[in-house]
């Protein structure tokens, strides 16, 4: 017998899959991948999808949402706050319960930086600037290029490391 | 000194002061850059004369860049950004000759020469306009004299680029980084400026006030650790 304990169920309820199981998160810049077990009762009629919510509250499950035919489903455009995580399974008949929350996680903030630049009768600078980019606002101190430097154009990074090439120093 | 060969990187999580990674094969001004995960890749500039060599590193680690290919032009003065799988160097300005309108596409993750792409919309105006990028969309803001045109191009296409919208203030010598699939936000520029502004890049319109620099700075660099090559 299923363990059918309520939740977003269809019409014909107890045909609805068991929720999934395992909820395991993995976090990268604003976004978490969330891995789980699919249901072994996946009521009468085969599993159609899932869906991947995330919550900061624990409470309200609307923070960010993904769906997907088998795990992990990534969820996106997440701010850096500790979050947890619920998955659901779906078949013909409905969604299941909601699975148990994952373990607390906290995705790594998306953060944009500008560096270097003439700043007129300032003169050039060395500084290096970031921002959030899950919210507007102004630019906060983050540390110094070796020198000052302008004139690198745009510059590339991968999730964890920025790389500043070339420009001109006087 | 003028130009310099000087490779450096930062761990964006964190924060402190930038560390030696390597060196370009020569010295370098007015060039510009763009990465997928693993590479960085440096288009154009100046070496003393305009070049169109393209040289890469890989990320993770350090030392200095390798050899590419080439662009179509000899440019300094552009913008470049990408996908995972391709780069686009667009615009800027042909040393002597005057500026550039021309969209060059790499694949990343290969080596070769660039392929031509198509135009930008605001042919002509050339000088160190900022790209952003998001999956599936780059687009190029302000450059030359103090425009505020923005234009935008299907990274997975080819084809002449389109108009997006205005920028808030036009400006030239600025720069641009993104929030994949969500933001484009260009920084300072001509003035200098302080102004950042931002679109949203699945959508069009004029860009709208996002917050300011610490100070009026022009000829900046900006990167993010969510753009769209990642």
């Amino acid at each position: 017998m299923a363990n059918r304990n309520g939740g977003f169920i269809g019409t014909d309820g107890l045909d609805a899959p068991d929720p999934p199981t395992a909820i395991t998160p993995t976090v990268g810049v604003g976004t978490v991948s969330i891995a789980f077990t699919a249901p072994t009762d996946a009521g009468t009629s085969a599993i159609t999808g899932f869906v991947a919510q995330v919550s900061t509250d624990g409470t309200d499950y609307s923070t960010g949402s993904n769906t997907g035919t088998s795990s992990p489903i990534v969820v996106s455009n997440l701010s850096s706050a500790a979050s947890t995580a619920k998955v659901w399974a779906i078949n013909a008949y409905g969604t299941s319960a909601p699975s148990d929350a994952s373990a607390s996680f906290t995705p790594s903030a998306a953060r944009g930086i500008f560096a270097g630049g003439d700043a007129g009768s300032a003169g050039m600078r060395n500084d290096i600037r970031y921002f959030t980019l899950a919210s507007t606002g102004n630019t906060t101190d983050f540390g110094n290029l070796s020198a000052v430097r302008q004139r690198l154009g745009n510059s590339g990074a991968s999730s964890t490391r920025g790389i500043f090439s070339g420009g001109k120093n006087d | 000194m003028a130009a310099v060969n000087i490779i450096e990187y930062i761990t964006i999580a964190s924060t402190g002061n930038a560390t030696d990674f390597g060196n370009l094969a020569a010295n370098n001004q007015d060039t510009s850059s763009l990465s997928n995960s693993t590479r960085n890749v440096t288009g154009g500039g100046e070496e003393g004369s305009g070049t169109n060599r393209i040289q890469y590193i890989t990320i993770a680690s350090t030392g200095n860049s390798t050899d590419f290919g080439d662009l179509t032009e000899n440019k300094t003065n552009h913008c470049s950004g990408g996908s995972t799988t391709r780069g686009l160097f667009a615009g800027g300005t042909l040393p002597g000759t005057g500026s550039s309108n021309v969209i060059n596409y790499i694949t990343i993750a290969s080596t070769g020469d660039a392929t031509d792409f198509g135009d930008c919309i605001s042919g002509g105006l050339g000088e160190y306009p900022g790209m952003a990028t998001s999956n599936t969309r780059a687009l190029k803001g302000g450059g030359g004299s103090n425009i505020n045109v923005i234009d935008y191009v299907t990274i997975a296409s080819t084809g002449d680029a389109q108009d997006f919208g205005d920028l808030s203030v036009g400006r030239g010598r600025i720069t641009a980084t993104s929030s994949k699939n969500t933001y484009a936000v260009w920084m300072g520029g001509s003035g200098p400026s302080n102004v950042m502004d931002y679109v949203t890049i699945s959508s069009t319109g004029n860009a709208s006030d996002w917050g300011d620099l610490d100070a009026t700075v022009r000829f900046g660099s900006g990167l993010s650790n969510n753009h769209g090559g990642l």
